[in-house]
């Protein structure tokens, strides 16, 4: 007898197990980032050169990890779409633009405010700053296109060879400090209370996107069984 | 801005953005079941009538 049948048998709803696990994964991500904002305010040592706004770092960066994988999700569940025209691989693809989406903009916002206080500017054309803004242009185009197109499939497949584009700006984001001049500076070693607070924020943040992912997943899935609803009512 | 101050308010950003957007999911997952709930009587009520 398989573990499912009995929650079957009784009649409870095996969804409700789901849920529960979810819940956890949220609380999980949660807890994780607020210990990590409270190590970078207080067990973090303030920074030599920056002083205390190099704080930020604590979420900015593990944001920007986030939305990296997010888009990386876009792109590997595009090309499975595109491969097996499976709907479950381009849920995944949409649910996780949307999520990779609004924490980019958080790191643009975050990354602003970090270099108002830093180097006195909220925004410069260089580099690294002007790639990360072509991949929010390009995940703004992946939304709106999902939302206006009405032919499902199609805008499934132009959606997916967009993501896998648009994923390829990241490598260019990510090098774009060692191919040329710009105001972010090299990546350097971490003293160790930096690097352990750094990494309970990127824990915790990518305990976030799996969580946002999957209750974003759930809606487009319930989505999907109304638009069959209706189908089925105008039949 | 400077020092702290932008460090707390950066960090307030972050944390409300995610709670409002956990909160918008919600709420959308919430109104597609009231819909499917609807939809489900129409669907129930024609086949009753068939």
């Amino acid at each position: 007898m398989s573990a499912a049948q009995p929650a079957a048998m009784s009649g409870a709803p095996p969804r409700r197990i789901r849920v529960g696990r979810l819940d956890l994964l949220g609380l999980a991500a949660f807890t994780l980032i607020a210990v990590a904002l409270g190590m970078g305010l207080l067990y973090a040592p303030t920074e030599l050169i920056q002083g205390e706004p190099q704080r930020i770092f604590y979420v900015h960066l593990p944001l920007a990890i986030a939305s990296y994988i997010a888009f990386l999700v876009v792109a590997v569940g595009g090309a499975l779409y595109l491969w097996k025209r499976r709907p479950g691989f381009d849920i995944a693809a949409r649910s996780s633009a949307e999520i990779g989406f609004f924490f980019i903009t958080l790191v643009i916002i975050s990354g602003g405010l970090w270099g108002q206080a830093t180097w006195g500017t909220f925004w410069q054309w260089e580099p690294r700053l002007t790639f990360t803004f072509v991949l929010w242009l390009i995940f703004l185009g992946y939304i709106m296109l999902r939302q206006a197109a009405r032919d499902r499939d199609q805008a499934a497949r132009f959606a997916s060879v967009l993501g896998i584009i648009g994923f390829a700006d990241v490598p260019l984001i990510f090098s774009s400090v060692y191919l040329w001049r710009g105001i972010h500076p090299e990546p350097t070693t971490l003293p160790q209370p930096i690097f352990i607070t750094f990494l309970v924020a990127t824990v915790g943040f990518l305990a976030l996107f799996a969580y946002l992912l999957a209750l974003r997943m759930r809606w487009d899935k319930t989505r999907d069984r109304i638009d069959e609803m209706r189908a089925a009512l105008e039949e | 801005m400077s020092g702290i101050t932008v460090v707390y308010v950066v960090f307030a950003i972050v944390i409300a953005a995610i709670f409002g957007y956990v909160f918008l999911l919600s709420k959308r997952q919430q109104d597609s079941e009231a819909e499917i709930e609807e939809l489900q009587e129409i669907i129930n009520r024609r086949d009753d009538s068939n």
